[in-house]
């Protein structure tokens, strides 16, 4: 992902990870303070019990400093932390004999811990200040402070022993790196990197924008290839004479949308809307049954009609309501609507399968479905030198990921996809991409002379199917 | 109505000021629009998913940080070998085999040199394997190590081979995620742990053995566990940034919504109303055509066709290439700029990688010593070319290009540039890093 911090949020994120990182660094090093003593209190007498109580002080305090980073904790945390260091120091020096120099890891625990103050720092600055840009350049004046207030502890408390001071590296070498890294977060955010950082957030930005406006034209040429290329490409297949009347009024219609609509708008806003209701909509239980309601029963007594060979003759009357609301929605959908503006014009078109199953789409999903199957059928009429075609619906056993395909075949002409004109626009636009824009499918086979089966798979909510289930039904069968 | 300042508008007026100015002006207005989220966006922001915590990293969320991450790599390798060759030499009188002293400097070297090759920029994302590979490395040299000096080690803390690798851990921090780094540290601790417990009788302090382990676990873990704290805080600020600035991203795209939506409609009926619309409007009122409406209807669905075929295939490249030419335009230029995409894979590219194709040619583009005429621009399977004439040195253009490496490294794959007689080009593998 290219969206990375903008420059005014760098500062203070990397004084936050680094305070976080020195927080860290810190604790482990006063879990090892307080491992060392525990495991040398088995072996020695109970003397260092002041050490662990200062140095599990200091780890508190530590976790404190990491929750609320105050300049006063941060005061606090540095005046207990040299006093830990002094005890700790005097405890484990305190045995005769064993250790023999200063400059050890053990005695450096606390010390280390303590200057990781200046990672802590750096938010204490922020807080103090409540300047970001400063705050890593405070974070290593406060990692001086408990570097010079740790060797201060410990030199104190070693000149009470017969032990030699000696610097240790560790201390040295642990404060050299926490400065050192706190410098490179101060400086390493150069002008080109920042510069190239709103060059890309502008190139995110813009992509947004162009894609929005890519799919609005992919959605504006569908439209217009559906209306008037499609009312062009039928009168330039027309003999010499009278237009029929299906086809005028397919322009008319067409004109009527594109000069007196906001087409484009209108079918976004649809779209869209669609889209945001699509889960609320998936999760009504009944969701499914909405068409049971006011006009809809008018298309309950067509349903009648059209499933009379359907129904068998025992069927029970749930079997005959069931099928009355298939019917229903079938009838109320976009892709029955397709099929009949087909059959105005003369091609005979069977439906087979399940029809009931288009009760699984969200209106926006029909509407698409319904002008790619009619894109479908209209290239029949054109192209295929048939008048006949059959449009087969029914959906695949994928419990996973459950689907709607819809199959429109005919037994024309056929032809060879990869050299169709690349100025084809019926299939490329009106279909495949309406279907994938939808998360579906488009699955075409055909050969010259061996007719054409387009298949069309789009996504359906799942939460039908377990009520199709149990109702021990997936739709009725029809033939129509 | 929003009030967060437009980053997107873009006037004539702006480019035809020069790259710098446009530059300057877009610059300050998305600084200040991100400086300004609406109080939508600051009103809640989404807690980053374990799944996203478990593969994310600073390089990958923030190639740019990345990027500015980079000096400590080379820097803690640096150390990591010194430290050891020193260590070694100061401790030479406790060395009872040289050839395992000797293959234990070689090891923890090649775990630095390892570490500094897997995170250059411009590479892709340092990889699961790779840090594995690196403690891996490390660990093999600190076992050679302890060989080395066994029956003769004085001191546990002496040995360079839990700070190495504690140090090494800590150099993940920008480029693996904080679970990686922790499992890794655990394991090697384990490891460095034994060891030091092994060498209990033969050491010169006399402290029980769990001292011994814990002063060579410290070493390790500490700088280790800072490490990944500093990987997970930093992952877990970049993806809250980074909801909010996809939502800031998606609002302003919505807010421009309908004015695009109508800048289209304008533009196909400007295709259609000449002809298409007229004949149209003819052929209702008269209700019968003529063998010449026929043909013309047939001539009219093929030039509206070729017209909207062409804008189909339009890509996210031409577009961008466009609005490079015009700004070049603005600026007084001739520009030549060519596109190849012979195997039509622009399509296949995701948003991110557009992103930063798209910034990459506006830095070309918009640098004093470009020669307007020359880029070129070409897309492959698995490979994009870029090239142009500078009139700058390789130096310069290899720092103008470095940020753009880096983030072309991350999204797409490696970034390979070459400046030679003032000819850039630049070429990247778009074998997409895995997620490990």
């Amino acid at each position: 992902m290219t969206l990375g911090l903008p420059g005014h949020l760098v500062q203070s994120t990397l004084s936050r990870a680094l305070a976080r990182s020195a927080h860290w660094f810190g604790l482990v090093c006063l879990f090892g303070a307080l491992l060392t003593l525990s495991i040398l209190s088995i072996s020695r007498s109970a003397e260092l019990w002041v050490a662990v109580v200062v140095i599990l002080g200091m780890a508190a305090l530590l976790v404190a400093l990491a929750r609320h980073h105050t300049l006063w904790l941060t005061t606090a945390y540095l005046v207990l932390g040299g006093g830990a260091a002094y005890f700790y120091t005097l405890s484990v020096l305190s045995a005769p004999d064993v250790f023999t120099t200063s400059d050890l890891f053990l005695l450096a625990l606390p010390k280390m811990a303590l200057v990781m103050v200046g990672g802590a720092g750096t938010r204490a600055g922020q807080s103090a200040s409540g300047s970001a840009g400063t705050n890593t350049l405070t974070g290593v004046l406060w990692a001086t402070a408990g570097f010079v207030i740790a060797e201060a502890a410990t030199v104190a408390a070693i000149a009470q022993t017969d032990v030699p001071y000696r610097a240790d590296l560790f201390t040295i070498g642990a404060y050299l790196l926490l400065t050192g890294i706190l410098l490179l977060a101060a400086f390493a955010r150069r002008r080109g990197a920042a510069a190239a950082q709103l060059v890309i957030h502008r190139a995110v930005q813009d992509d947004a924008t162009r894609t929005l406006r890519h799919d609005l034209d992919h959605r504006a040429v569908a439209l217009l290839n559906d209306t008037a290329v499609s009312a062009l490409v039928s009168l330039a297949h027309l003999p010499a004479g009278p237009v029929p009347e299906h086809l005028l009024g397919s322009i008319r219609g067409t004109l009527h949308t594109l000069t007196e609509t906001d087409w484009l708008t209108n079918a976004d806003a649809r779209t869209r809307t669609d889209a945001d209701s699509r889960t609320d909509a998936d999760s009504r239980p009944d969701a499914g049954d909405a068409a049971d309601v006011d006009g809809a029963d008018a298309l309950a007594a067509d349903a009648g009609a059209t499933h009379a060979g359907v129904t068998d003759a025992g069927a029970t009357d749930a079997d005959a309501r069931a099928a009355a609301a298939g019917a229903r929605i079938w009838l109320a959908s976009a892709v029955y609507s397709a099929v009949e503006h087909c059959r105005d014009r003369d091609l005979h078109v069977d439906v087979t399968g399940d029809p009931g199953a288009l009760r699984r789409l969200d209106a926006g999903t029909d509407r698409e479905l319904g002008l790619a199957v009619q894109q479908c059928l209209v290239n029949v009429i054109l192209h295929a030198g048939i008048a006949a075609a059959e449009v087969h619906i029914d959906m695949p056993l994928d419990h996973e990921r459950p689907s709607l395909a819809i199959m429109v075949t005919d037994a024309g002409r056929g032809f060879t996809e990869s050299e169709s004109a690349g100025d084809r626009l019926g299939l490329r636009q009106s279909v495949r991409r309406r279907i994938e824009q939808l998360g579906g499918s488009v699955v075409i086979w055909t050969r010259p002379g061996a007719g054409t089966s387009v298949l069309l798979t789009v996504p359906v909510a799942a939460t039908d199917r377990a009520r199709d289930e149990s109702g021990g039904r997936s739709g009725e069968r029809v033939a129509s | 109505m929003s009030t967060v300042p437009r980053a997107d508008r873009e006037t004539p007026a702006s480019r035809a000021a020069g790259p710098a100015a446009a530059e300057s002006a877009a610059s300050r207005a998305l600084s200040a629009a991100l400086a300004t989220p609406p109080a939508l966006l600051r009103a809640s922001t989404p807690r980053p998913t374990r799944a996203q915590m478990a593969f994310a990293t600073q390089e990958r969320l923030d190639p740019l940080a990345g990027l500015a991450a980079w000096p400590i790599v080379p820097g803690i390798a640096a150390i990591v070998t010194v430290y050891a060759g020193l260590a070694t030499f100061l401790q030479r009188g406790q060395i009872t085999d040289g050839y395992f002293a000797a293959l234990a400097l070689l090891f923890v070297v090649a775990a630095a040199v390892t570490l500094v090759v897997a995170a250059r920029p411009g590479r892709e994302p340092l990889s699961r394997t790779a840090a594995v590979g690196i403690v891996a490395l490390a660990v093999l040299g600190y076992s050679l190590e302890q060989a080395s000096y066994w029956g003769q080690n004085a001191l546990v803390q002496d040995d360079f081979g839990p700070v190495c690798i504690g140090l090494l851990l800590l150099a993940l921090a920008p480029f693996r995620p904080w679970r990686d780094i922790v499992v890794l540290a655990a394991v090697a601790a384990v490891a460095v742990g034994v060891g030091a417990i092994g060498q209990a009788d033969t050491l010169s302090i006399v402290v029980p053995a769990g001292v011994y382990a814990v002063v060579a676990m410290t070493q390790l873990l500490a700088p280790a566990l800072a490490g990944a704290a500093y990987s997970r805080q930093v992952v877990r600020s970049l993806l809250a940034w980074q909801a909010v600035s996809r939502r800031a991203t998606r609002l302003r795209t919505e807010e421009s919504r309908e004015l695009l939506a109508q800048s289209v409609i304008d533009h196909r009926l400007g295709t259609l109303g000449e002809d298409v619309l007229p004949f149209l409007v003819r052929v209702l009122q008269q209700a019968s055509v003529t063998e010449a409406d026929v043909a013309r209807a047939g001539v009219l669905a093929a030039e509206v066709r070729q017209i909207f075929g062409a804008l189909v295939d339009r890509t996210w490249l031409d577009a961008a290439v466009l609005r490079e030419r015009q700004a070049l335009i603005a600026r007084g230029h001739t520009p030549q700029i060519t596109v190849a995409d012979p195997e039509q894979v622009a399509g296949e590219f995701t948003a991110e990688q557009r992103a930063a194709v798209t910034a990459l040619m506006s830095a070309i583009c918009a640098r004093p010593g470009f020669d307007p005429g020359s880029l070129t621009v070409r897309l492959d399977h698995n490979l994009v070319s870029i090239d142009a004439h500078f009139a700058l040195t390789a130096r310069q253009v290899h720092r103008i290009l470095r940020p753009y490496r880096a983030v072309l490294g991350v999204v797409c794959g490696r970034v390979r540039v070459a400046h030679r007689n003032d000819v850039l080009t630049l070429t990247v593998d778009m074998a997409r890093p895995s997620q490990n």
